[in-house]
């Protein structure tokens, strides 16, 4: 599944919206509880677990797909 | 309950659910004592009828309760209805990752929510009961909880504050109903008030909207109609009407 598509169905977003400049303080969707579900999703999806300081790091979703990307999660 | 020709005091009652009802109330016959911190729509809801008066109090100050309802007696003389619906919204985490890092739950931010929403009830209850007690009043208490009681992700001290206001309506239902007092609870789910936008957010607003049945958010004046509803059926009693659009089923 698209990184897109994912972030797009849990904060009930078109996924076309979904941008990495895309970022939890400019969205109105994304709270911390989202965050939460957000992150379930992602380590269910690409099969990662990630540690306390790269899920708090995972604020914008260009910062989600570069920790997805360096841990192999992408490819 | 017929409600014309008797007395009721409404907290918060000068925004929202509480103006509403207090229109209501106003409309069959009732006199009604708006006690509220926000004076800002005194002057309008007075305007609106002869039957309605406001007074201010911070309903978190035990000492201002006593002597505005003092002040309600002397001008009303008795009291057969009250509804303790003023209170604040409040939405944080336990412990949440937010824009600027992790957080945990204000611990002011929880005393200030439950002082709000749960002792002032106490307070008020206990104050009015007094009077009623003493001049073996026939009268009603209606608490505004929340569907919250239930426990709301996100809600803690919202949550805690409401489900406490749910286990003082059933323990007054059975310590008051020897004196002809009965107290009940209306349980709204989301409605729509200015201050259910500015906490929640349209965004969150919209994911809840989705989870009602209806499709839509509560109207304050039908959930007005409820607790007017529960004022005046004499046999409703300790239990809580839940007012959600079909949100928890
Ligand atoms: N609106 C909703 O979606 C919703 C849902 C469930 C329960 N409720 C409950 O219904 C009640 C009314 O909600 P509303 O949406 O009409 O809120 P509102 O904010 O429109 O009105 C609440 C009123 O309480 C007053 N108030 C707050 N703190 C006070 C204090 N310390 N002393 C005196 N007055 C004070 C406010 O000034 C305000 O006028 C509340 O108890 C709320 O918890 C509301």
């Amino acid at each position: 599944m698209e990184i897109e598509t994912l972030i797009g169905d849990v904060l009930g977003v078109d996924s076309n919206q979904v941008s990495d400049s895309l970022a939890m303080k400019e969205s109105d969707r994304w709270d911390s509880l989202k965050h939460m579900e957000l992150i379930v999703a992602l380590e269910q999806t690409f099969q990662v677990e990630l540690t306390f300081d790269e899920i708090v790091a995972m604020r914008t979703v260009g910062e989600i797909r570069r920790i997805l990307g360096e841990k192999g999660a992408l490819t | 309950m017929e409600l014309h020709g008797k007395s009721a005091i409404v907290t918060g009652g000068a925004n929202g659910i509480g103006r509403e009802l207090t229109k209501a109330l106003a409309r069959e016959g009732a006199s009604v004592a708006v006690i509220d911190l926000d004076t800002r729509n005194f002057k309008s809801i007075e305007a609106e009828s002869d039957k309605v008066f406001c007074i201010e109090c911070d309903l978190t100050d035990p000492l201002q309760i006593r002597e505005k309802v003092d002040v309600i007696y002397d001008r009303l003389k008795t009291v057969e209805i009250l509804v303790n619906n003023a209170g604040i919204l409040y939405s944080a985490p336990l412990v949440g990752i937010t824009s600027d890092g992790i957080r945990k739950h204000d611990f002011e931010k929880w005393d200030t929510v439950i002082k709000t929403d749960l002792s002032s009830v106490f307070y008020m209850t206990a104050t009015v009961v007094e009077r009623m007690i003493k001049c073996r009043t026939k009268g009603v208490i209606v608490n505004i909880s929340s569907v919250a009681a239930a426990g709301n992700a996100g809600q803690s001290a919202y949550s805690a504050a409401k489900a406490g206001v749910n286990a003082l309506t059933a323990t007054w239902a059975k310590e008051l109903g020897n004196w002809n007092i009965r107290v009940a609870g209306v349980a709204p789910g989301y409605s729509d008030t200015d201050s259910t936008h500015a906490v929640m957010g349209d965004g969150n607003l919209a994911e809840v909207v989705s989870r009602v049945p209806l499709k839509r958010l509560g109207k304050a004046d039908e959930v007005s109609a409820a607790i007017l509803s529960v004022v005046k059926n004499d046999f409703f009693n300790g239990k809580i009407l839940e007012i959600d659009g079909g949100l928890i089923v």
